[in-house]
């Protein structure tokens, strides 16, 4: 629980009960992932199936439309049969998410193709570190369903995606890509560990203030719709004389 | 005649009053309009304090104390922009029903020529008998200027549920400018807090310089040459943005106060409209004891005066005596044409509020264009600085105690 440990920067800490959410969500996401990459073993699995049936089936009619073949005709395609097998059991690979895929994900898909990401690179990631995707993670999830009514060449949108897709793989790269021995070596200021933790909860921090600035229309609207209902008939009438 | 002529007129005279534009702000009278509570002051206080010991413990040349005057070229950034993005939603904001070609103004201009055409005053000598090429008696004049009306209605209900819903829109415009003067007064009391601290900066910055100039010369100097300098800085960018968001909250207030003049000439001129059409009812009555059915109209007049009007009470009253009058009175035609004047009087204040109140907008928006285009340099060059330090504020160590309280 190193949220829940008041920070000496004067950062607020994370509520546990929004880490708990979060946590169950992110249970959620794995499961789904989980359940996505059995379905595409399955897949694989099948066309290898498929391949070998078809050699099998090539063979007997080439046989039949022939009139025979010779002996080792049949060992050759048993051969053809295995190798097709272990090459299409095999490949293609299950797709893993990459940050410069990001980039030419559709607006709607960004949310989700970003904390999918951020998945991936979980277990490069410090513990400290760990509360902070998780926040992410919770403000994704919230941000999702905003940015698919959002206006792909919109300023905001502009922003979002700078910042999903350029700020948040950057950050996390640069250090990942730092030798494990140096992560904790004190550099700048703090150890880079501390860095990337602090540099994440302000992306959540961001995720989140970007998400109140797209709804901050529609609570207006809201509060603007029961302003005029109230003056149009609640308000006495001798208010506007 | 007279007599009765005076006794119609509606008993409180319409008065609509234009608001005087709003002066422009000087950024040094800016501060202070929105009060900041002891409480915060002392705690704001606090946090300044504790950033002046955390600057000065460090060294004046190393990378921390750089940081710091950084956090300080920051301050407030997040608080301005919000400031301007709402004051500029004023000059985004149209001046409704003040143009003549759509709303509410249109259809007061139609209101006047259809109820025009229905004036028994343009009509020339109703009573005279009408004669076919002036010599042959033929019909009567009067039942035929009172059938106009039954033809007139169903247009002038049109226009009157028109002028409603005008009126709809104009208070949903009042609404959003509560909702955006909510906000907007949220937001100033944010720049008013951090005009407070950067003042406060500025004082204890002063005092640790003048402290230091015996001990630490050198570290007095950085003091007064980066950290003081950004801070008055800063302080000029908050004042000019403060003047324009109050510039921008009074202009606001200006719009709504003219919207519910608006809305009061609305009301009226549909009541005195209505009061007409049923003086023209009961005159009708009196001197050619035709029925004069207005089914449209009355229906009208008991469901929109019944929900909104402040004026319909008072107006009913009126009708009532009008009525009384109108079936008494000798000459019932001279009401007629009264009641209409009443209506013509009503358009005319209405036209002419709305040629000053015009005008006073158009002073406040220039005013208000003005402050915008300074305090826009200010947000840009925020802005600049704002990228450049992002970096340095996501890893620094004491973020948050140069923002303003939630």
């Amino acid at each position: 629980m190193s949220g829940q440990i008041q920070r000496a920067d004067g950062r607020k800490p994370v509520p546990l009960s929004m880490l708990r959410e979060a946590r169950r969500q992110r249970a959620w996401r794995l499961r789904e992932a989980r359940r996505k990459q059995w379905q595409y073993r399955f897949r694989r699995i099948r066309r290898a199936f498929l391949s070998v049936l078809i050699i099998a089936l090539g063979a007997i009619v080439a046989s039949v439309g022939l009139g025979g073949l010779p002996d080792n005709f049949w060992l050759l395609s048993l051969m053809l049969a295995f190798v097709s097998f272990c090459l299409l059991s095999i490949y293609p690979a299950t797709p893993k998410p990459k940050a410069e895929d990001l980039h030419e994900t559709d607006l709607r898909q960004l949310a989700a193709g970003t904390e999918l990401w951020l998945e991936s690179r979980r277990p490069a990631l410090p513990p400290p570190a760990l509360d902070a995707v998780d926040m992410i993670g919770v403000r994704l999830e919230q941000l999702s369903p905003q940015l698919e009514t959002l206006d792909p060449a919109a300023p905001a949108a502009r922003e979002v995606r700078k910042l999903l897709a350029d700020h948040l793989p950057a950050l996390v790269d640069s250090y990942t890509r730092i030798p494990s021995s140096l992560r904790r070596e004190e550099h700048a200021g703090s150890t880079p560990a501390t860095q990337l933790t602090e540099g994440l909860h302000v992306i959540a921090g961001e995720i989140e203030s970007m998400s109140l600035q797209l709804s901050r229309n529609d609570l207006d609207a809201l509060a603007v719709r029961g302003r005029f209902l109230e003056s149009k008939y609640v308000t006495p009438p001798q208010e506007y004389s | 005649m007279n007599a009765t002529g005076e006794r119609t007129t509606t008993a409180e005279e319409l008065k609509l009053t234009p608001p005087d534009p709003v002066p422009a702000l000087a950024p040094e009278r800016a501060a202070g309009l929105v009060p900041v509570d002891d409480e915060q002051k002392s705690k704001l206080q606090v946090r300044v304090t504790e950033f002046v010991e955390e600057l000065v413990a460090q060294d004046a040349n190393s990378p921390e104390f750089g940081k710091r005057v950084d956090q300080i070229t920051n301050m407030g950034r997040r608080e301005i922009a919000e400031a301007a993005g709402q004051s500029n939603r004023f000059l985004d904001r149209p001046v409704r029903a003040m143009n003549e070609t759509s709303g509410v103004g249109a259809d007061l201009a139609e209101l006047r020529r259809t109820v025009e055409d229905l004036d028994p005053s343009r009509k020339g000598n109703l009573l005279a008998p009408r004669k076919i090429f002036g010599v042959i008696p033929f019909g009567n004049k009067l039942k035929n200027y009172f059938d106009s009306y039954q033809s007139a209605q169903g247009h002038i209900s049109a226009i009157l549920a028109r002028l409603q819903g005008g009126k709809d829109e104009l208070l949903m415009d009042n609404a959003a400018i509560d909702v955006e003067r909510q906000n907007l007064w949220k937001a100033l009391g944010k720049l008013e807090q951090m005009i407070f601290m950067s003042k406060a900066l500025d004082a204890e910055l002063e005092q640790k310089a003048a402290d230091l100039d015996a001990t630490d010369p050198a570290k007095a100097k950085a003091i007064r040459e980066t950290a003081l300098f950004y801070v008055r800085q800063r302080t000029q960018d908050l004042l000019t943005q403060m003047a324009v968001s109050v510039q921008g909250y009074l202009a606001l207030d200006l719009v709504k106060k003219n919207n519910v003049e608006l809305i009061k000439g609305v009301d009226r001129a549909s009541t005195t409209t209505v009061g007409a059409l049923r003086t023209a009812v009961t005159v009708a009555q009196a001197m050619t004891s035709q029925k004069l059915v207005l089914d449209q109209i009355t229906a009208l007049n008991t469901t929109t005066a019944n929900i909104i009007d402040a004026t319909g009470q008072m107006l009913k009253d009126n009708t009532a005596r009008i009525h009384e009058q109108a079936a008494g009175s000798t000459i019932p035609l001279e009401t007629l044409s009264r009641a209409f004047q009443n209506i013509y009087e009503t358009m005319d204040s209405i036209d002419t509020f709305k040629l000053k109140a015009l005008d006073s907008m158009k002073q406040t928006v220039t005013a208000l264009e003005s402050e915008v285009g300074k305090s826009k340099a200010y947000i840009a060059r925020a802005q600049g600085q704002a990228e450049a330090v992002t970096d340095a504020r996501a890893t620094a160590g004491s973020k948050g105690l140069l923002d303003a309280l939630d």
